[in-house]
């Protein structure tokens, strides 16, 4: 299973240019605003135009979950909202933290959780290409922790994260990171830590304290500072 | 141009001109041909080109009705022109600007910001639009009649909020009526020139029809 | 700097709280009735019982700096300068004083090429920026922060809140980003609409120690 691309993807007068190889794991895509992160989730769920090739093996099935949940909505009850994507609410709705709440209005719902919902549905669906641009905001650290677990249960497929966040991070498979137009692949941790410019402030002290954790989770981090200290 | 002020009154006597007659019609077109940057100014070249196509038809029907309906063409064209120039022209806070200038800094500043805001939510929309149409490519829901109503429901409560958090927004900055500002314009010699010129065309567009 | 006797407001039920001058953050999960009361401290909404006083005052009586989630929604006007000086000419500050202060304030956060720009153009870290300014611009009594960090990258992120943290600006802000909490001078923990801890940062993370509201920075020390 691998997503292959070499492609310059353009939106609303950017261009990004794109090459890189994915296979199965979770491959975290890091860059400042407006750099083109989410030009490359849209040019990879085929959202935008782009120049160049996009070359799917093995994938069957792609979803992408966008950053600002509201615009998924398409229905006017939480139930229906789940079945438009083709799912059953009795499974989906616990997922999300929102049983109870079938006839809602999804409108009705916050922020966050709407984003649960969402997430719940295309964590659900399983498929196996799937994108999440900036999947962490709006949610409380402990809908974040969720996240990280239901991501690091996606065995033998593709997970493309695109996001800034810097506290609750989950295991990844490989880093990329996006700056001046390009694509930069970093490869697979432990190796590209090192090389990761958009590491977030607690990987760059521990690093800097000679700590070479295996992953960049937050216990990863904890653990390989301990064996620093002997 | 650069003054807004100048523009809007180009705009008003041009398009006067070109409907009073045909002649003004034709002076108004050469006022367009000679002193704008001509279709590069176009916007959307094909919402004008529906426009046009829309107003032709009428046109045509017109005149195979017994109406007048090609002299009524001849006079459209020249008018949608200089309409597309005067809107791509536009920089960016010139309503609020021209709006102060006119009215006042009590109903102008209201009427400007309501304008400024307005066309801030039209921004908003057009981006909305954009990802609405993504997010149902992603759950596979073609575009159709069928799925035109949640685009519209999404659009419409997404604006609702965003008028919400402006409104609060608008309080928290001590908005109560009106504002205080000095509006500044820039007025080049050649604006003023082109103003004077445009304002033969109806001069010339009335001697014409008597 | 901020007096609370006995309000109930929706989900809110806060019999006392009093804040010293200084930053305050407010942290707790989503749905706990953060925004609820920093909207209370803004003036943008009455309390249905108790009183909520900012200085002394009624909120709606004193100036506050608001600044949102999403800047980028709520951008009222299409010119930079024109959305900075905006809450001074709304409150109809001398047209030269106003000009001055947009152009001081934007200058104290480093980027008065912003206001020559068009806020449809710049990024959402920018935007950011501008809000921060627009609120800043009127010096206001009380700065109001609603998660803005949670939507930036890290450097947009910072920024914002060295600028926050630098100044003597009185503060309040909502965030989900710990480490930025724990540098306030009070935090509050809210949840389901109770204040259920208060104090100095050490004292109520040292509580909150087990769980996912600690600081990312304080952990590589045990």
């Amino acid at each position: 299973m691998r997503a292959e691309l070499e492609l310059m993807a353009s939106r609303e007068g950017f261009s990004l240019r794109c090459r890189a190889s994915y296979g199965p794991g979770v491959h975290l895509v890091s860059g400042a605003i407006g750099s083109g992160k989410t030009t490359m989730a849209l040019a990879m769920a085929g959202l935008v135009p782009f120049d160049g090739d996009l070359r799917f093996e093995g994938v069957e099935s792609k979803v992408m979950s966008l950053q600002f949940p509201e615009y998924h909505v398409t229905a006017a009850s939480v139930d229906d909202e789940v079945r438009s994507w083709g799912l059953d609410p009795g499974e989906v709705l616990p997922r999300a933290g929102l049983i109870g709440r079938n006839a809602v209005d999804p409108f009705k719902l916050s922020r966050g959780q709407l984003k649960r919902l969402n997430l719940a549905c295309v964590f659900a669906l399983d498929p196996d290409l799937l994108i999440l641009d900036e999947p962490f905001s709006s949610l409380d650290c402990r809908a974040k922790a969720k996240v990280c677990q239901a991501i690091g249960s996606r065995d033998g497929r593709i997970t493309m994260l695109f996001s800034h966040e810097r506290a609750m991070l989950p295991r990844v498979t490989t880093l990329s990171q996006i700056s001046d137009a390009e694509l930069e692949p970093l490869g697979a941790v432990p190796g590209s830590i090192g090389r990761w410019a958009g590491a977030p402030p607690y990987l760059r002290r521990a690093l800097e304290h000679g700590a070479r954790p295996r992953n960049i989770a937050m216990d990863d981090v904890e653990e390989a500072l301990c064996a620093t200290r002997g | 141009m650069r003054d807004p002020r100048l523009r809007i009154l180009s705009t008003i006597l041009l398009s006067a001109g070109a409907f009073i007659s045909p002649v003004g019609a034709v002076a108004a077109l050469l006022w367009w041909a000679l002193f704008t940057p001509r279709l590069k100014a176009v916007p959307h070249p094909r919402m004008l080109s529906g426009v046009v196509l829309m107003i032709s038809a009428t046109a045509i029907v017109s005149e195979l009705t017994g109406g007048l309906g090609l002299l009524y063409l001849l006079r459209m064209i020249p008018i949608l022109l200089i309409a597309a120039w005067a809107f791509s022209d536009r920089q960016e806070s010139e309503l609020l600007d021209v709006s102060v200038w006119m009215m006042g800094k009590r109903t102008g500043f209201d009427i400007g910001l309501m304008a400024e805001m307005g066309l801030q939510g039209l921004r908003m929309i057009n981006q909305d639009i954009v990802q609405v149409r993504q997010a149902m490519e992603i759950k596979g829901m073609k575009p159709s009649v069928r799925n035109l109503v949640p685009l519209a429901a999404n659009i419409v409560i997404n604006q609702l909020r965003r008028t919400e958090e402006t409104a609060k927004l608008l309080t928290v900055r001590g908005y109560s009526a009106g504002g205080e500002i000095e509006p500044t314009f820039l007025t080049e010699r050649r604006d003023l020139l082109l103003a004077v010129l445009a304002s033969a065309v109806p001069i010339l567009s009335l001697l014409a029809h008597w | 700097m901020i007096r609370i006797e006995g309000l109930r407001h929706h989900l809110l039920d806060v019999p006392s709280l009093i804040a010293k001058e200084g930053r305050v953050a407010v942290i707790g999960p989503n749905g706990a009735g953060k925004t609820t009361l920093l909207e209370l401290l803004s003036g943008m909404d009455k309390p249905r019982e108790g009183t909520v006083e900012v200085m002394g005052r009624r909120p709606e009586l004193a100036t506050v700096g608001w600044v949102g989630e999403f800047p980028d929604h709520t951008m009222l006007f299409s010119r930079v300068f024109d959305e900075v000086a905006s809450s001074l000419r709304f409150l109809k500050v001398p047209v030269d004083v106003a000009d001055r202060r947009t152009r001081a304030t934007m200058g104290m956060l480093g980027r008065p090429d912003l206001l020559l720009r068009g806020t449809g153009e710049i990024s959402g870290g920018e935007k950011a920026l501008v809000a921060l300014a627009a609120a800043l611009a009127p010096s206001p009594d009380l700065l109001v922060l609603d998660e803005v960090d949670s939507h930036l990258d890290e450097a947009s992120s910072r920024l914002i809140r060295e600028t926050v943290l630098s100044s003597d600006q009185r503060a309040v802000y909502c965030t989900q980003d710990m480490d930025h909490a724990a540098a306030a001078d009070l935090v509050l923990y809210i949840d389901g609409g109770r204040v259920m801890l208060r104090g100095p940062p050490e004292e109520v993370f040292a509580s909150l120690e087990g769980t996912c509201f600690y600081p990312s920075m304080w952990r590589l020390r045990r």
